[in-house]
């Protein structure tokens, strides 16, 4: 009888340890699958990237209960079949207010130096994600105000687990929230299009000559395609482990002139509406090209609808050509195409088109 | 059991009604200075406000206070408020329009943490609208109490919103005039420089208030119409610093600085 009362005993305390264990069972630390000529990106300190707080961002990405009415995922705007970017040609809130912005793609975001169509203010992906979440001018997620509902909803067995396995900690909180939906975002790396098989793969048929053709095209200065959208993440707004060094070029590509001095819109001035310098006029960040042809409608605006009318536009110079603009980059200078030219250049585009991302980035089931 | 129990009960009554005695109902604890609103119908719920021929609802109506100090024998000694769920020692929010509704969702008043002794021998009290840089601009998820309010995030400048006035006509609902001012233009790669270069408009605004010994516990006016003096709300969706050197935020900012928005009442 001794012997048993101590085998239960050990038994207990085994379960008790085992129980223990599995409670402080540290977070997975997450595994880049990158290719060899990729460098990871830059971390921040006070949100490492595990396996676990990635699960739970996927989890919270798509679910409706993050927004204030119940009706809008981040899911609504960052569509996972269009690369993570929108049909539409400017977001709507969850209140049914016009954003004045087409949504970005959220492709290789843990490499960009700076974040949204234009801002020199917001140094991480976690400053970024605040304001949808949080805006109320216009209402975007709606979350302001409704904190504490949203909270209730995620107090499911299911979202407990995930709160508890990324952080220690089954109620969730909107620290978290935003933090896992950063380590989500940051996972969303696409580096296997066919233009990376031929660039970097030396796999010489991986494109087809009219692509290779575009290719070339795409890196010449006749259309200076390259010196924006260049680089790992083909486009100059890049950030990584082996270039630390913050480049943060903002370009007026004259797709407005209001007033003969290459005056945008005042319902979005780009870069200046945060800067507040008029040097800044109508200066936006240039998009990763990576699943570009996904992305339509193009532009910060969605006022252009194919990649075909992108190519004119920069082939044109820009719009408004005939008259002065001080702010247009020296790079939009237009160029003259062949038909042929044009379709080449468009096809190469397309080979930017990473399938096994899309494939992998599927809606989930909603917890 | 049963005198074991009176015993504790009423002793703890009596402490607590003396307790109340001498801090009287409704009367202010050491430090406090009260706020009140004029220009506003405050028996309104919602708050209104006559401007012109308009009624405007007070939607929203609230700021950060910060580094609170007095000046003694001619110098200036900073002071702290004191800790609660509307200060951190160095800010405080006011938060005036939920006081109606939900009292315990708005708060009018500031509380210094100073002996009386010392707030009778004040011949200035400062203080400035907004908040520090470091308080603004940290993560307000993780900060404390009032710096967590998530109403008075700015987050597309990565920071509070240090005064907040939201209006709307009581005859068109749909027609809404906001006034957001906070630090903007700020770059968030500051290392290079002192944080203060890092905005290219700060935007906190000093106030500077005589006192008198005779005079130490009197409470603050704040005229809301003052605020928006000169400015026609029926012109503009407001001033929430998209250009800051344009009207209405250039008048309302003057405002700010030059009108007695804030007297002794």
């Amino acid at each position: 009888m001794v012997n048993v009362g101590l085998a239960v005993k050990r038994t207990v305390y085994l379960a008790f340890t085992c129980l223990l264990c599995a409670c402080s069972k540290p977070p997975t630390p997450y595994s880049w699958d990158l290719p060899h000529n990729v460098p990871p990106p830059v971390m921040p300190h006070d949100n490492p990237i595990t396996v676990e707080s990635v699960e739970l961002g996927k989890a919270l990405f798509f679910d409706t209960a993050l927004s204030g009415n119940h009706t809008t995922s981040c899911s609504s705007c960052h569509d996972p079949a269009l690369a993570f970017a929108e049909a539409n040609k400017v977001s709507v809130g969850a209140h049914g207010d016009s954003l004045n912005r087409n949504a970005l793609a959220l492709v290789n975001v843990a490499y960009n130096a700076t974040f949204t169509w234009a801002h020199n203010g917001l140094a991480t992906i976690e400053e970024q994600i605040m304001i949808p979440l949080f805006n109320e001018h216009p209402v975007e997620m709606g979350v302001t105000g409704n904190e504490e509902r949203i909270l209730k909803r995620l107090r499911s067995p299911a979202y407990k687990q995930l709160f508890n396995a990324a952080y220690g900690d089954d109620m969730p909180s909107m620290d978290h929230i935003v933090k896992a939906l950063a380590s989500y975002v940051r996972s969303l790396t696409s580096f296997n299009s066919a233009f990376d098989k031929y660039a970097y793969g030396g796999d010489d048929k991986a494109l087809t000559t009219q692509q290779v053709k575009g290719l070339n095209l795409f890196f010449s200065e006749r259309t200076e395609c390259f010196h924006c959208h260049g680089g790992i993440n083909l486009t100059q707004s890049t950030i990584h482990a082996a270039q630390p060094l913050v480049l943060r070029p903002f370009h007026n590509t004259g797709l407005y002139n209001e007033d003969g001095e290459g005056g945008y819109p005042l319902i979005d001035t780009g870069l200046m509406s945060v800067t507040h310098n008029p040097e800044d006029m109508g200066k936006f960040r240039a998009p990763t090209l990576r699943n570009i042809a996904l992305t339509a409608p193009y532009m910060h605006d969605g006022s252009i609808a194919s990649l075909e009318e992108v190519v004119d536009f920069y082939a044109r110079g820009g719009n408004h050509r005939e008259m002065k603009n001080r702010h247009r980059s020296p790079f939009v200078k237009g160029f003259v195409l062949t038909a042929e030219e044009r379709t080449a250049l468009v096809a190469f585009l397309e080979s930017l088109t990473d399938t096994e991302f899309v494939e992998k980035h599927k809606k989930p089931t909603i917890l | 059991m049963k005198n074991v129990a009176r015993f504790t009960v009423i002793p703890a009554l009596l402490f607590a009604l003396l307790g109340c005695a001498e801090l009287g109902f409704g009367e202010r604890e050491p430090g406090e200075i009260p706020f009140s609103l004029t220009g506003v119908e405050t028996a309104a719920c919602p708050m209104q406000m006559k401007i012109g021929e308009s009624k405007w609802r007070v939607d929203y109506f609230g700021m950060y206070i910060s580094n609170p100090a007095i000046r003694v024998d001619g110098k200036w000694h900073s002071v702290k408020f004191k800790q609660t769920k509307w200060q951190t020692p160095t800010s405080a929010l006011l938060k005036f329009h939920t006081l109606c509704r939900n009292p315990e969702e708005g708060n009018d008043s500031i509380v210094l943490d100073v002996s009386e002794k010392l707030l009778k021998l004040s011949t200035n009290l400062r203080f400035t609208v907004g908040l520090p840089f470091d308080e603004n601009h940290a993560n307000p998820l993780t900060q404390v109490s009032p710096l967590n309010d998530s109403s008075m995030f700015w987050s597309w400048q990565n920071g509070h919103k240090f005064l907040r006035l939201d209006l709307s006509n009581t005859a068109d609902v749909d027609k809404s005039w906001s006034y957001h001012l906070g630090s903007i233009g700020c770059e968030s790669d500051a290392a290079v420089r002192s944080p203060e270069q890092a905005c290219a408009f700060t935007n906190r605004v000093e106030v500077i208030l005589p006192m008198s010994q005779l005079d130490y516990d009197l409470g603050l006016a704040l005229s809301v119409p003052t605020i928006t003096a000169q400015v026609n709300l029926n012109d503009s969706k407001g001033c929430m610093f998209e250009s800051p050197e344009a009207q209405p935020c250039r008048q309302l900012l003057k405002n700010l600085l030059v009108r007695p928005w804030l007297t002794w009442d």
